[in-house]
């Protein structure tokens, strides 16, 4: 695995397959609209390698105004459609903003869709603002940091999960600040859970 | 219809027995993926993924 490592970025060139390209032709539009996000589901462990595919791929985006949203919403329109609502002030008024998400698929499509939620509590605030930068061929997506993403797999706890930790931690577990994800580890409470399934 | 006799206990073993088998899998698939090139697994992770 040929991948660049640094403190705030990862580089990595790869053959995209389906759910990769989804995720680029999304993230785009909120790239080309300056709005902040981070990926942090299972489609992170996908990027790099697992062998499993996922219906959904989740996502936080900044808490941005009706105004923004709107902005938003007709770009997103032209490729993707809203799978809760065809209505707007219904995806953003009782969606968005009473912390449930919204998925979006191609049109006439179902699976895979992205669910787009609002950061809800400090912890979704952090992961926003500590995302880190991943350029994959040549196109920027943000995730969540490793140090969060391995213990909070593991916190979610389905075997799907605890899988996708242990086969992210074997991939960075050189690369990482290990202090910071043993604090995380301390926070969720799931010490015992690491040792057992990632030591 | 006769249905069969089930072992709770049996079947959880087997089931715990399963899941560590998956995970010294992905040990094995994860070593694998840092030795081979990024064309290399990502053609065969398209392959499953589609």
């Amino acid at each position: 695995m040929e991948i660049i490592f640094s403190k705030n970025k990862i580089e990595l060139k790869k053959e995209l397959n389906n759910l990769d390209k989804f995720v680029i032709d999304f993230i785009s539009i909120l790239n080309k609209l300056n709005i902040e996000y981070v990926l942090v589901s299972g489609y992170v462990s996908i990027l790099f390698g697992r062998n499993r595919s996922s219906e959904d791929i989740d996502l936080f985006i900044e808490k941005i105004n009706f105004d923004k949203f709107s902005e938003l919403w007709d770009i997103l329109n032209k490729q993707f459609e809203c799978l809760n609502s065809k209505d707007i002030k219904d995806s953003y008024y009782n969606y968005l903003t009473e912390n449930c998400a919204i998925r979006f698929s191609r049109k006439n499509e179902f699976i895979p869709n992205m669910e787009v939620k609002f950061p809800k509590n400090d912890l979704d605030i952090w992961t926003l603002k500590n995302k880190k930068e991943v350029i994959l061929n040549n196109k920027k997506i943000f995730i969540s940091p490793m140090e969060l993403q391995i213990p909070f797999k593991i916190f979610l706890g389905s075997e799907k999960d605890i899988e996708d930790a242990r086969y992210l931690y074997n991939i960075f577990k050189n690369k990482i600040d290990i202090n910071l994800l043993k604090e995380f580890n301390r926070k969720l409470n799931i010490e015992d859970l690491f040792n057992k399934y990632l030591r | 219809m006769r249905t069969p006799k089930i072992d709770l206990k049996e079947l959880r073993k087997f089931k715990e027995q399963n899941f560590k088998e998956r995970l010294e899998f992905i040990d094995k698939y994860a070593k694998w993926v840092k030795k081979n090139s990024n064309n290399k697994w990502s053609s065969e992770q398209k392959n499953i993924i589609e």
